[in-house]
């Protein structure tokens, strides 16, 4: 990968936030927001509710102790 | 049938064709934008009354429709769903990726968000990519100038070749500026330069490389037009130098994890101490009297009194429990916490040559391991599904820690929270065990991979949300546990009630005599190498293999109807003391132990193993249990020949 967008994805994937890249490579928030929500649509990037699929606590016990559906 | 030219083809205003002849019709005018950034209020301002809303071809997204009248002619205006891209992830988005491309359309107005500018030049970028004439309507510079952010407009628009308009549609400015542009526009359609145009399809096909290339192409017009701005370090940044620090922060996750186990094991005893004394007590001997009123027969008292409530009694009275570790965990999930553990979790993974995605349904399985089967969907390639799934099993679900949280208060009355931390990173580290093994044997060819996780802003958990999440779970595991375990206290009742040895009559025989005690008597002696030679410790587990759930109730039932076992009023814990005392010649500590490693491991409940074979088929299925159960055994007596001797 390369250019901003590569420099990005490279930060997010050493654990930073979008903000924290953005600080880091001295772009603008909305700069790195925008490259992180693309890589997502991209299948580069994952949200931790992604493992979750359609797992909804409400509608399924086998989600009662799951650690990422907090707010689904 | 009628066809619609494209203005774009044509160089004139859109001509109507149909069989019987041509006529003319309002230019077609798409509103596109990011969402919530006044795509909408403009609508309403330029359209005012003449709209209407229709549904888009072939699908229920409604959408407005309404007549802007321009200084030269009418104009039907559609206000597309809102988007940050046209890579589409949801049925409005497509709608509005799907209009974008049709050549129906004359003309894009793109809605530009000053404070935003970025996002909203990579969405105009991609349409000036399709091939769309477009022109941009500069919105909520207001906001923009208070933050010192206001693009340069004129700069703006001859960097990007096309006319863009401030306009408010609060306020109407720039909306007559911007019906004028639509209408030269029209005639001589604009297009954004420094976008080569490609077709829908070509970028479809090349979409990370046509990324890269747009953003770079938005970083340099930002650059030319756009105040230099960097987000400043907030809160959020300064605790993450702490937590995802790679030595800090495995080290503070551990923290974290034991102070949780803490918490819910010092504040819920009493309960838990409680709750069990009053089913073994007062409820069971309410039940038994009311029972004795009715005149009901002896079976019946034997069932619902030894069966069921000292099944789903005992399991119930670990609810206060739950819900404070379940608290604990939505507390940490709502802050963003749990998100960061991931990427703590990914580093460590594949400084061990394991995929960091695979960390996602691994952290699903410490609350059940079926649907963390079923999430190893989120790693690409099927060998990698494979291995991860194969160690779903090894982490430690909520079912079987009712099993620790018994044994730890039992055996560890002091330190049970520690205790059970130390039964999560034995889970851990059979996971990174296993993982290595599988890794170097079967699917040899895997090449690990970053997992690269959108971490959200730390925040404070909102009390209301937290509480129904709290509630959410606690209903969910007792109907799961209480439904889990009637079925199988019935299954096992029917068991006991059978006789094999002796002269007994159906119902009224000595545990011991019935099938389900020859069965457990035939399995105890295997365990004897791990100090729990004992009948109702075996079938308690061989009933575990149903669900995790049922090792408790199956072992509170065995208790509850062999009277003669212990004394009556004891709870379940003092009975399995004296019980694992015995087998284990007096080495009960290590014994215990050794009874939580094997509950941990010793085989995945009937559910998961029911997934694992849909997913990977019988072989593997098979496969992994077995080397799963021989690994157990063998961990289990280590500890406890081991732990004898300490």
């Amino acid at each position: 990968m390369s250019g901003v967008f590569g420099s990005v994805m490279e930060r997010l994937s050493a654990g930073e936030s979008p903000r924290a890249a953005a600080r880091s490579l001295g772009i603008p928030l909305d700069l790195a927001q925008a490259v992180a929500d693309q890589a997502s649509r991209l299948g580069l990037v994952v949200s931790a509710s992604a493992a979750c699929g359609t797992c909804v606590p409400k509608s399924s016990p086998a989600c009662a102790g799951c650690p990422l559906v907090a707010d689904r | 049938m009628t066809t619609l030219n494209n203005c774009h083809e044509t160089g004139s205003p859109a001509t109507l064709s149909s069989a019987t002849g041509t006529a003319t019709r309002a230019p077609s005018v798409l509103l596109v934008g990011n969402p919530n950034v006044g795509k909408s209020t403009l609508f309403n301002a330029l359209t005012k009354a003449r709209q209407h809303v229709v549904n888009a071809p072939g699908t229920t997204v409604a959408l407005a429709e309404g007549t802007w009248r321009t200084d030269r002619a009418d104009v039907t205006l559609v206000d597309l769903p809102g988007t940050y891209s046209l890579i589409a992830r949801s049925p409005d988005e497509q709608v509005a990726s799907d209009a974008v491309s049709d050549p129906a359309h004359d003309l894009a107005v793109v809605v530009l968000d000053a404070t935003a500018l970025s996002r909203s030049l990579y969405l105009l970028g991609q349409i000036a990519r399709a091939g769309r004439p477009v022109i941009a309507a500069l919105t909520m510079v207001d906001l923009a100038e208070a933050r010192g952010l206001a693009p340069d407009v004129e700069a703006l628009s001859r960097v990007l070749g096309i006319p863009v308009i401030e306009a408010n549609g609060r306020s109407g400015k720039g909306l007559d500026a911007l019906g004028a542009a639509v209408s030269s526009a029209l005639e001589t359609p604009p297009y954004v330069t420094g976008v080569t145009q490609r077709g829908t399809e070509e970028v479809i096909g090349d979409r990370l490389t046509d990324a890269q290339e747009l953003f770079d192409w938005v970083e340099a017009v930002g650059d030319a037009a756009v105040p230099p701005s960097v987000p400043g370090a907030t809160f959020t940044d300064k605790i993450d130098r702490v937590l995802l620090n790679p030595w800090v922060g495995p080290a503070a996750f551990l923290a974290v994890v034991w102070g949780v186990f803490q918490l819910t094991t010092v504040v819920a005893a009493p309960l838990m101490d409680g709750a069990a004394r009053a089913v073994g007590g007062p409820i069971a001997d309410g039940l038994s009297a009311v029972l004795a009123v009715l005149r009901a027969p002896a079976w019946l008292e034997s069932f619902a009194v030894g069966g069921v409530l000292a099944g789903v009694g005992t399991v119930l009275s670990f609810i206060p429990l739950m819900a404070i570790m379940f608290a604990a965990v939505s507390a940490l999930e709502s802050t963003g916490y749990l998100a960061r553990v991931a990427v703590v979790a990914d580093r460590a993974m594949r400084a061990l040559g394991l995929d960091g995605r695979a960390m996602l349904p691994l952290i699903v399985g410490f609350g059940c391991n079926v649907p963390a089967l079923s999430a190893t969907a989120v790693l690409p390639h099927a060998r990698q599904r494979l291995l991860t799934g194969l160690l779903v099993p090894l982490t430690s679900c909520t079912a079987r820690l009712a099993v620790y949280l018994l044994l730890a208060h039992t055996f560890f009355p002091g330190s049970a929270g520690t205790v059970v931390f130390a039964m999560y990173v034995a889970s851990v580290v059979l996971v990174i065990g296993w993982g290595l093994i599988a890794r170097h044997t079967v699917p040899r060819d895997i090449t690990p991979e970053p997992l690269i996780i959108a971490l959200p802003d730390y925040q404070w958990p909102h009390l209301r949300t937290l509480a129904f999440s709290v509630w959410t779970r606690v209903a969910s595991f007792t109907r799961k546990a209480g439904t889990v375990i009637v079925v199988a206290v019935m299954a096992l009742w029917l068991l006991q009630a059978i006789p094999v040895r002796g002269d007994h009559q159906i119902a009224d025989v000595p545990v011991a005599d019935s099938a389900y005690g020859a069965v457990a008597q035939g399995a105890a002696p295997a365990l004897k190498p791990i100090g729990l030679d004992d009948w109702r410790i075996a079938a308690a587990l061989v009933a575990g293999v149903a669900a995790k759930e049922v090792v408790i109730g199956a072992l509170a039932q065995s208790y509850a109807i062999d009277d003669t076992s212990a004394d009556a009023q004891s709870t379940l814990g003092e009975k399995l003391r004296a019980t694992v005392d015995e087998t284990s010649g007096g080495h009960a500590g290590a014994a215990a132990l050794a009874l939580m490693i094997f509950t941990l491991s010793y085989v995945p409940c009937l559910a998961t193993l029911a997934e694992q074979r849909r997913l990977f088929g019988w072989r593997w299925t098979a496969l992994a249990a077995g080397a799963q159960f021989t690994g157990a055994y063998l961990m289990a007596t280590a500890v406890f020949q081991v732990g004898r001797l300490l």
